[in-house]
């Protein structure tokens, strides 16, 4: 197991059961990392979508004048979808959770995270 | 020297916008037959209108119906009062719809029914009321078009604004459409190093709530609490 997968196997076990997913993306969309409980999501293809969505919130925000961005949250009916840039931005990091999570600690956790993913990422 | 011309050449709803987006203090004069109105604009805002003893956004609305008379447009000249605070996009938006349906009634008279204030830059207020570090709030539609604004300063960008969410909350829907078991985005939250930008699909379907708010003094769970609420609200006002 990889330096990253360790530290997203760390993240998956402080989450526990709302956990379902998470990855590691680089900017071209490509999968870096992954860790899933079995959540039937493509992880490839969220890979490469997400990293549009990333690339737009980027835009949005330097267009709005309001600085970097740190990280965004989509909620939906059924799950939470944390997206955060890591390191300088040509990475970001992916998780899903159930809408049972409790959406603070799981901002605080991915906060907490972010660095050790950024230095684990083989350069 | 003022601008200019005829109604017929160059239309009204024209008119407001390029004054508006010039951010113009002005003053536009138009003349039919015996009617003389007067639009005052300032910082980007139409924020006065007067035809006879009519006042307000009511005046925009009987306007709208003029499709002749002539105009002249003079800049800095400062309006005497305010009697318009609703947006100039808003405005339109209403004034035109109500003179559409009007005109599909009653086959082209130019009378028509001066609708129905429908309160949303009043509930987005309120919401700016509710949220600290509220910058500014507004209602769009799918196609990125503003129908109402409140924003706490006239320096912030509803336009932009209203752009930019719909264009990102846009992409997202589709992302998470295209991945499946992932369920109907409710709401989409955009953390920048300034601010918080939160995106939520009103219950109609057709509309977005957006909602921007400093980042180093909004409470979140504050700010998607007052967005669940007011979207129920918005929702219930949007016209039919």
């Amino acid at each position: 197991m990889s330096a990253i997968e360790q530290v997203l196997r760390e993240f998956r076990n402080e989450l526990g059961s709302e956990f379902l997913a998470t990855n590691v993306v680089g900017m071209d969309g490509l999968l870096i990392a992954t860790e899933a409980a079995g959540a039937p999501v493509d992880v490839e293809a969220g890979a490469a979508r997400f990293a549009m969505v990333m690339k737009l919130a980027a835009k949005v925000s330097e267009r709005m004048k309001l600085g970097d961005v740190d990280d965004n949250l989509i909620t939906t009916d059924k799950v939470f979808v944390l997206t955060r840039f890591l390191g300088d931005g040509s990475y970001f990091w992916g998780v899903l959770v159930s809408k049972e999570a409790t959406l603070g600690v799981v901002r605080l956790l991915m906060r907490e995270y972010a660095d050790r993913l950024w230095q684990a990422i083989p350069r | 020297m003022p601008l200019a011309g005829n109604l017929r050449d160059m239309a009204l709803p024209d008119l407001i916008q390029i004054t508006c987006q010039e951010r113009k203090r002005a003053r536009l004069k138009l003349r039919r037959d015996n009617e003389e109105a007067e639009i005052y604009f300032d910082g980007g805002e139409m924020v006065h209108a007067k035809l006879g003893e009519l006042t307000g956004q009511e005046v925009i609305y009987h306007l709208l119906g003029w499709h002749d008379g002539e105009f002249a447009l003079e800049s800095d000249v400062e309006p005497p009062e305010r009697t318009i605070d609703v947006h100039w996009a808003a405005l339109l938006m209403d004034g035109l719809r109500a003179y559409d349906e009007s005109t599909s009634e009653s086959l082209g008279e130019e009378v028509f029914e001066v609708p129905k204030k429908t309160g949303l830059r009043e509930i987005l207020a309120e919401l700016g009321q509710e949220v600290s570090g509220f910058m500014a709030a507004v209602v769009v539609g799918l196609d990125g078009l503003e129908i109402a604004a409140y924003s706490a300063s006239p320096d912030v960008d509803v336009e932009n604004i209203s752009a930019q969410m719909t264009m990102f909350m846009r992409l997202v829907e589709t992302t998470i459409a295209k991945m499946k078991m992932m369920g109907t985005v409710e709401d989409d939250l955009l953390s920048t190093e300034k601010a918080f930008l939160l995106i939520r699909k009103l219950d109609d379907g057709n509309h977005y709530l957006g909602i921007a708010a400093e980042r180093d003094k909004v409470r979140l769970g504050n700010l998607r609490l007052h967005s669940r609420i007011f979207a129920k609200r918005l929702s219930e006002a949007i016209p039919k």
